[in-house]
C-alpha cells in the first residue's frame, strides 16, 4: 500500500486509542504515523515478494464467511463429542484441491496468497499452502466438507488463473 | 428486560460459551491438526462478546475499543493459524508440501 | 455479581485451565492453547473493562490481541527447528 494510506490508517489507529484532541497529542500521533509508514515502505522496497491483488476478487468474501456459523456448530458439538470419556476424538483430514500456480509473477502471487487466507477464515478448514510444483492447494478440515468440497476449500475461486465471473 | 438487554445476555452466553468450546477443544483433541481449528472459534466467541460491549455501550470510545480488539483478532487468527500448521508440518516432516508417501484426499473434479 | 463479572469470573477459569495446557503437551501444541488464551484473556480484559467502567482495561486488551499475534508468530518460527 502507498505511504499515504498506511500513514492515515496508523493515524486512525493512534486516534483510537488517545481519548483526547489535544494537538500535543494529534502532533505526536501525525509523527508516529509518518515513521510508521516511512518503515513500512522501506520494507516494502526490499521486494522480498510482490503481490498483485484484484480489488474486484474482495466482494467475494461473503461467501467463506457465510461458511461461519455452521461452521461453529460442527466444531463445537466435535469438541463436546471428544469431550467424553472414552471417545476417539476425530483427527480430520488432509484434503488437496488442484490449482493453477503459474510462475513466480504478482498476479499468481496474489491468487495463492488471497486463497490461503480465504479458506483459512472459516475455523473448519485452514489452507497449510499452495503446493506449485505439484499444482494443490493444500487444506486440512476437521469435519470433512463432503458435499461441496471446492467451496469450502477454495471459496473465492483462486485456484484458476482467470476467475469465472 | 429490553430488548437492548436481551440481545446483549445473548451474545455473552454465545462468546463465552464458543470460549468455553474452544478451550474444551483444544484439550480434547489428539490430533495437533485438529487442535489448531479451535483457535479460530475462540475469535469468533470474542467478536460476540465485543459485539455485547458494544450494544450495552452504545457508540463510545470503549465500543469502537472493543469492537477494534476483536478485529485485529478475526483478521489476524486465519493468518497465524495458517503459520502455524506450516510450522507444525516443518518441524515434523521437514517440508510442509506433501511427503511422498503421505495420505492426502485430492478433490477432483 | 453483573453478567459481566459472571462472564468475566468463568472465562478467567478458562484462560486458567488453558494454561496449563502447555505443560503437559509438547511445543507445537502448547504454542496452540498459547494462541487461545490471547484470546481468551483478551475477552476477560474487555469484560472486566465494562463490568469495572474502565476504560484503560480495553486499550489492553487491544493491545495483547496484537501482541499475541507477533509473539505467536515468533515463536512458530522458532519451533521450526530446535526442541
Amino acid at each position: 500500500m502507498s505511504w499515504t494510506a498506511v500513514a492515515v490508517a496508523l493515524f486512525a489507529f493512534w486516534l483510537l486509542l488517545i481519548d483526547t484532541r489535544e494537538a500535543p497529542q494529534l502532533f505526536l500521533g501525525v509523527a508516529a504515523a509518518a515513521l510508521g509508514a516511512t518503515g513500512s515502505e522501506l520494507v516494502r522496497h526490499q521486494r522480498i515478494a510482490r503481490v498483485g491483488l484484484r480489488w474486484r476478487w474482495l466482494p467475494r468474501l461473503w461467501r467463506p464467511l457465510a461458511n461461519v456459523p455452521g461452521d461453529l456448530v460442527r466444531l463445537s458439538v466435535a469438541a463436546l463429542r471428544a469431550a467424553r470419556p472414552g471417545a476417539r476424538p476425530p483427527a480430520g483430514r488432509l484434503r488437496a484441491l488442484e490449482f493453477d500456480a503459474g510462475g513466480g509473477n504478482p498476479a499468481d502471487l496474489g491468487r495463492a496468497a488471497l486463497a490461503e487466507l480465504a479458506g483459512s477464515l472459516s475455523p473448519n478448514t485452514y489452507v497449510i499452502g499452495v503446493d506449485a510444483k505439484r499444482r494443490l492447494l493444500l487444506v486440512h478440515q476437521l469435519v470433512p466438507d463432503e458435499e461441496r468440497p471446492r467451496r469450502t476449500i477454495d471459496p473465492l475461486e483462486m485456484r484458476r488463473r482467470e476467475p469465472p465471473r | 428486560m429490553s430488548v437492548g438487554s436481551i440481545v446483549v445476555a445473548i451474545l455473552l452466553v454465545l462468546g463465552v460459551g464458543l470460549q468455553v468450546v474452544a478451550c474444551i477443544g483444544v484439550a480434547a483433541m489428539r490430533d495437533t491438526y485438529a487442535r489448531l481449528h479451535y483457535p479460530g472459534v475462540a475469535a469468533f466467541g470474542l467478536a460476540a462478546i465485543a459485539a455485547a460491549i458494544a450494544v450495552d455501550a452504545g457508540p463510545s470510545m470503549i465500543a469502537d475499543k472493543a469492537l477494534a480488539a476483536a478485529a485485529v483478532v478475526l483478521v489476524t487468527g486465519p493468518l497465524l493459524t495458517h503459520v502455524t500448521a506450516r510450522s507444525a508440518r516443518r518441524r515434523r516432516l521437514g517440508d510442509w508440501t506433501i511427503r511422498p508417501g503421505e495420505q492426502v484426499e485430492r478433490i477432483e473434479r | 455479581m453483573s453478567e459481566w463479572a459472571l462472564a468475566a469470573l468463568v472465562l478467567f477459569a478458562v484462560l486458567g485451565a488453558c494454561l496449563l495446557l502447555p505443560a503437559l503437551f509438547d511445543p507445537i501444541d502448547g504454542l496452540i492453547a498459547l494462541e487461545l488464551s490471547g484470546t481468551t484473556g483478551t475477552a476477560v480484559l474487555l469484560l472486566l473493562a465494562q463490568d469495572l467502567e474502565r476504560q484503560s482495561f480495553v486499550d489492553l486488551g487491544l493491545i495483547l490481541a496484537l501482541l499475541t499475534f507477533v509473539g505467536s508468530l515468533a515463536f512458530a518460527r522458532l519451533l521450526e527447528r530446535g526442541p
